[in-house]
């Protein structure tokens, strides 16, 4: 191997180290700071003011439609997620990753199930703060309607 | 020989009469015949090898509802506007309803809440949604009812709720003028509506909800929460929050090719000139101008024509007539006289239709005598915003026309010219909520919003029109999104 071979392979090697160090650095910041695929339906987290859900307009409502967008207002640079408690209780994500801009609205669409639906925001800035806000609704059966009011 | 001496006597008479006629023409009123006039054209002296004529469309289509929102219970919202075939349809059975209510001699009201009026929106319904505030005699007007009790109560309305009940009909509204909701019982047979919603509630609109069920419509009671955006309730939010795909048109200007010397003529006796005494110039802008002592027509090589009488009774009548009563029916008439005019404007530049065009200015506090009215063009459904910057010569204009009319008389006129092809191209814009977080971007301020919507955008030079995002602010600005 000639002195200039030995220069590139060097150069080579310090390129692919360096790629895979920024590699394993994101892999390791994304897996940190990604959302948990399951949360706890007590927990409210550790701040607040980070959001304020406006639909459903309060937890326990009752609805008709299958179709729900959970929406409301956010604060700007926060990552927001979806959960949905499963029959056994569990709060699985069904949304996650969806950046705030600078209107600070937010809308994550969702198909309800029939009967109760018990539902959970999660808001998260990069520092670590977060909060959980409860959301849940309950569709009725299609036959059905509202009475006059 | 008696009858030949006779035939003579009447050929030479008729001569004569000829002579005199087309002497008489030549001093007074025109050349005997155009330039580049085909003597072997018989075209023109039968009509109906002719040209097509434009129909003017009536003012009931120039004050369309810009959507009907057909509200199904269980998920099977629809949204119809122009663009869709069954428009008409559900438009004919709002009519029919509304009819009911401008004909009670008695109507049946009661004040209702806010929340309430709203509310409508999430059960079987048929929303009526104009895009500007209508006078309710104006609508009775359109209704061919004529005057009704009902605009003693009401003055003007943006939006129409029918709500339909399985055995009754009722109308929920509210009054513009001082924020008034208002709910009429519109009788017992309300099957035929509830049919209706049950038949178009198809759920083409399903992902698309209100500013009002997603509660972006005010701040919230029970938080500090200060949000930068606030939408008037029914504003309509596609909350599927994906790319839309929208339609690139062509904008052609249709007096580029115009024959100078027939089509130039006949556009000038639209305006009232003698093409044989006006005066005419060309700017180095390439702009045609004709001026007389009573107006001035500048017609600018991008499109843009504008007219102005020097005084009110100079200007282009619309008819003959002498009755100006000041009336909402006075004014639907210059409407209708004004589309005239405009039909006969476009037949003229060459266009085989009108196009769709419909009035935007608020006509709420309108004197029906003199008024100025806004118009901008549609295209398959979707407004055309007009952003034409203008220069230091030119002032800019923000609709596709604005009209001045004083007692039956066009008196000033800017308008756009354009003929509108679709193309095959398609464009995606951002998505909604992208759209909203580039506005908030700009500024710290708070703002509330009429509208959020896309628009084709036209800026009066180049010859692609895309649409972009739109919000309309509550102050009357409007501000257009887009990417770059």
């Amino acid at each position: 191997m000639t002195g200039s071979e030995d220069a590139v392979t060097k150069k080579i090697a310090w390129i692919v180290s360096v790629w895979m160090t920024v590699c394993v650095l994101f892999a390791v910041g994304t897996s940190v700071f990604a959302a948990p695929t399951v949360v706890s339906g007590w927990d409210t987290g550790n701040t607040g003011n980070l959001v304020y859900v406006t639909n459903p307009s309060f937890s326990g409502g009752t609805v008709a439609d299958a179709y729900c967008a959970v929406s409301g207002w956010a604060a700007q640079g926060t990552t927001l997620s979806l959960y949905r408690a499963n029959q056994t209780g569990v709060f699985e994500q069904v949304t996650g990753g969806v950046a705030v801009g600078g209107s600070g609205m937010f809308f994550m669409p969702v198909w309800l199930n029939a009967g109760r639906n018990c539902m959970m925001v999660r808001a998260e800035l990069w520092n670590g703060n977060y909060q959980q806000v409860r959301c849940d609704v309950n569709l009725i059966g299609h036959g059905f309607t509202f009475p006059a009011r | 020989m008696i009858s030949v001496k006779k035939i003579s006597t009447w050929v030479l008479s008729a001569l004569i009469f000829c002579s005199i006629v087309m002497t008489f023409r030549l001093w007074f009123a025109e050349k005997l015949w155009p330039n580049g006039y085909n003597f072997f054209s018989v075209a023109n002296v039968f009509p109906v090898f002719g040209k097509q004529e434009v129909v003017a469309p009536r003012h009931e289509e120039l004050f369309m509802p810009e959507q009907i929102v057909v509200n199904c219970v269980g998920s099977r919202r629809s949204i119809y506007t122009e663009s869709n075939q069954e428009f008409l349809e559900v438009y004919e059975i709002a009519k029919e309803n509304l009819n009911r209510w401008f004909r009670e001699e008695h109507p049946e009201s009661e004040k209702i809440e806010e929340k309430a009026y709203c509310d409508a929106l999430k059960t079987r319904s048929l929303l009526v949604k104009y895009p500007v505030e209508m006078p309710v005699h104006i609508l009775g007007q359109l209704l061919e009812i004529g005057d009704s009790v009902v605009a003693d109560t009401v003055s003007t309305v943006t939006e129409l709720v029918l709500v339909a009940k399985e055995d009754s009909v009722e109308l929920l509204l509210m009054d513009r003028k001082d924020g008034t909701a208002y709910r009429y019982r519109l009788g017992s047979d309300g099957g035929e509506l509830w049919d209706a919603v049950q038949r178009y509630g198809t759920g083409n609109a399903n992902k698309i909800l209100s500013a009002y069920e997603l509660g972006f419509y005010r701040q919230p009671e029970d938080s500090e929460w200060k949000p930068k955006l606030i939408l008037d309730p029914f504003v309509m939010l596609d909350t599927s929050n994906e790319t839309q795909k929208t339609e690139v048109l062509e904008a052609n200007v249709p007096f580029t090719e115009l024959e100078y010397d027939g089509q130039m003529e006949e556009l000038l006796r639209l305006f009232h000139y003698n093409p044989n005494t006006v005066r005419r110039y060309t700017e180095a802008s390439d702009t045609l101008v004709f001026v007389s002592d009573r107006s001035t027509l500048r017609l600018y090589p991008d499109g843009l024509l504008e007219y102005n009488a020097t005084e009110a009774k100079y200007g282009i009548p619309l008819f003959d007539g002498e009755g100006t009563n000041g009336d909402a029916q006075s004014f639907l008439d210059s409407v209708d006289q004004t589309a005239d005019w405009l039909a006969g404007l476009f037949q003229t530049l060459g266009l085989k239709d009108f196009p769709k065009m419909r009035i935007t200015s608020d006509i709420s506090d309108q004197d029906y005598e003199s008024f100025s009215v806004t118009m901008d063009y549609q295209v398959n459904g979707r407004l055309v915003a007009v952003n034409y910057a203008g220069n230091e010569l030119v002032n800019p204009l923000l609709h596709g026309a604005v009209l001045e009319i004083q007692n039956h008389r066009i008196t000033a006129i800017r308008i756009l010219l354009r003929d509108y092809k679709m193309t095959e191209e398609r464009e995606d814009n951002m998505s909604l909520l992208s759209a909203l977080d580039a506005f908030s971007n700009r500024t710290d301020a708070m703002y509330e919003a009429e509208n959020v919507a896309l628009y084709f955008m036209d800026n009066g030079k180049d010859r692609l029109v895309k649409a972009c995002w739109r919000v309309v602010l509550s102050n009357g600005e409007t501000v257009a999104i887009s990417e770059e």
